[in-house]
């Protein structure tokens, strides 16, 4: 229940706070939010597993940002789409974390 | 139903820190949305949103806006140009007619004139000299260039007339007598030049008994204004 609770909390602070960012970051911003849920369903999907690692995800989200945020600004410069590699890696990842995480739901015999 | 319960069960045997941590990231992504979301919302959606034939017109309609503002620039710089020139012309007709107001003021005795120029006395010890006489003394100095003349203190302008009653000279309604003071301020050399040239003014009069004539130049004269000057000059 907590994090969606924290979800919640994080959408009303964003709403209240009205965090003024220029429309040329919003690429930026994108790929950040990317890799941030990348690392919940991520974070997750180990919780299920029983194998999650407290620095892992914190070093992982800040590296995975920090990767992407490069990506994009070299992408940027160079004057390709870099960023959509990012998205792709970040988007692949999602959708299997999360099939993962669907089956754990469905297999019984973890908590039986 | 079984389902969640079960999965929210096993989700919670990993711990509250596990949870707490998740909860963190699931903020950030929260704060992240909402962000973002406002951003898209604000800042591109109008012309994101707006067809093809939409910005086609709206750059041909900034096209022509600056097409417009173009024309406005050039309007306005001739206009300055022309504001510039006549405002030149003008101040160079100011700077004229100062200076021609300067020249007239002085020909009609209305200020002060200071300067070089001579001091010519004019002894008279007979009362031989006549208004005539004075009179040609005055235009020599004119003639020699005076740009101010006074005789005993009275500025002599165009119209200051000097008069003969019965033995008496009368300036500009004043009368004057003997020995005569005239003042002139102009370049001393050609002045004096003017009085002292042979068969001259000087030498006609000097013929008469009782009268002669001491001139000097002088460096600094100061002759005043016409009397009635005050009066005209409001």
């Amino acid at each position: 229940m907590l994090p969606l609770i924290g979800l919640i909390i994080g959408i009303v602070i964003g709403l209240v706070l009205n965090i003024p960012i220029p429309a040329t970051w919003s690429k930026y911003l994108g790929i950040a939010l990317l890799a941030a849920l990348d690392s919940a369903i991520g974070g997750l999907r180990a919780s299920l597993e029983m194998k999650f690692n407290e620095k892992l995800f914190f070093t992982g989200i800040f590296s995975n940002t920090l990767l992407a945020a490069l990506i994009v600004f070299m992408g940027d410069r160079l004057g390709i789409d870099l960023y959509l590699a990012a998205v792709v890696a970040f988007g692949v990842r999602l959708f299997q974390n999360l099939a993962l995480v669907r089956r754990h739901y469905f297999q019984k015999r973890h908590w039986e | 139903m079984n389902h969640i319960q079960n999965f929210i069960k096993l989700l919670n045997s990993q711990g509250k820190r596990t949870q707490v941590a998740i909860a963190a990231v699931c903020m950030l992504i929260g704060i992240l949305l909402a962000t973002q979301f406002r951003v898209q919302q604000t800042a591109s959606q109008a012309l994101q949103d707006a067809s093809e034939s939409d910005l086609s017109q709206i750059v041909s309609n900034l096209n022509s806006e600056i097409n417009n503002l173009r024309a406005e620039t050039s309007d306005l710089r001739l206009q300055l140009f022309k504001i510039q020139r006549t405002s030149h012309d003008s101040a160079a007709v100011i700077k004229e007619s100062s200076k021609n107001l300067n020249n007239l003021k002085i020909i009609a005795g209305l200020t002060k004139v200071a300067g070089p120029g001579v001091r010519v006395v004019v002894t008279d010890e007979n009362k031989s000299l006549n208004s005539n006489d004075l009179v040609g003394i005055i235009t020599e100095l004119r003639v020699g260039g005076a740009e101010a003349v006074s005789i005993n203190g009275i500025r002599v302008i165009a119209n200051t007339g000097i008069m003969q009653r019965g033995s008496a000279i009368f300036v500009d309604g004043t009368p004057v007598s003997p020995p005569y003071e005239l003042l002139a301020v102009g370049d001393p050399e050609v002045l004096h030049e003017a009085l002292v040239i042979t068969g001259g003014i000087r030498d006609n009069l000097s013929s008469l008994s009782g009268v002669s004539f001491y001139i000097t130049k002088e460096n600094n004269l100061r002759i005043d204004p016409v009397a009635s000057a005050g009066k005209n000059a409001g």
